[in-house]
């Protein structure tokens, strides 16, 4: 997919865990592991502000465009 | 999901008595064809043919019940829009055009079987509908269960 989500690197920087931000916005942690491995077809605006506010970021520190050549 | 669960029991005993009365069929066509072909007289040879393509009807028949009872099983867990369940509404189309196929021979030497080859023709059609209608559904499923 064009679009690449950067979860790990926010994480890390951070110093979060998978199942901390999971626990804390409410999702399960395969959710975020779906998420996380770039599997996710879709993000709701109301997961993508709370992982934002969680981690202190901006949407565009968490997604990244690729053009697929 | 309350309306399900009313109608998959009785479905599931639908499909365990027809392939009960399919199971009776295969003991008991000879005698059933001999009353319904005696309106109208038939050479030996017809005969055996009729009973010839109404015994391979019988296999395909056992085998669409075998889908349909795995799909109501199925949907009874809650597995309703996954990939198998496609699969085995496309088998139920082949079956219903498999089982046309067969009776032509039926119908060549025995014309009102026709009605009976036109039926299973259209019931295949309709049958690809649901399967193409349940293909989408199924997409659509695994989108939202892609949407974090």
């Amino acid at each position: 997919m064009a679009i690449t989500v950067n979860l790990d690197v926010m994480l890390a920087k951070r110093k979060m865990s998978s199942l901390e931000l999971a626990n804390r916005i409410g999702l399960t942690q395969a959710n975020l592991s779906i998420l996380k491995t770039g599997k996710a077809k879709a993000i709701r605006f109301a997961t993508l502000e709370a992982i934002c506010r969680e981690l202190n970021c901006q949407p565009g520190d968490l997604l990244e465009f690729t053009p697929e050549n | 999901m309350k309306k399900t669960s009313i109608y998959i029991p009785f479905a599931l005993w639908a499909n365990r008595l027809v392939a009960l009365v399919t199971f009776a069929l295969i003991f008991f066509l000879p005698w059933i064809l001999a009353w319904y072909i005696g309106f109208r007289p038939l050479t030996d040879m017809d005969r055996t043919l009729v009973t010839a393509c109404f015994y391979c009807c019988v296999v395909v028949i056992l085998w669409a019940l075998w889908n349909v009872e795995r799909l109501l099983q199925s949907i009874r867990r809650g597995q309703v829009f996954i990939r198998e369940n496609v699969t085995r509404i496309r088998r139920l189309c082949y079956c219903c055009g498999g089982v046309g196929l067969i009776c032509i021979p039926a119908a060549v030497a025995y014309l009102p079987l026709i009605f009976l080859v036109i039926i299973m023709a259209f019931l295949c059609l309709m049958v690809s509908v649901v399967a193409s209608v349940m293909d989408a559904a199924v997409l659509l499923q695994e989108e939202n269960d892609l949407t974090v």
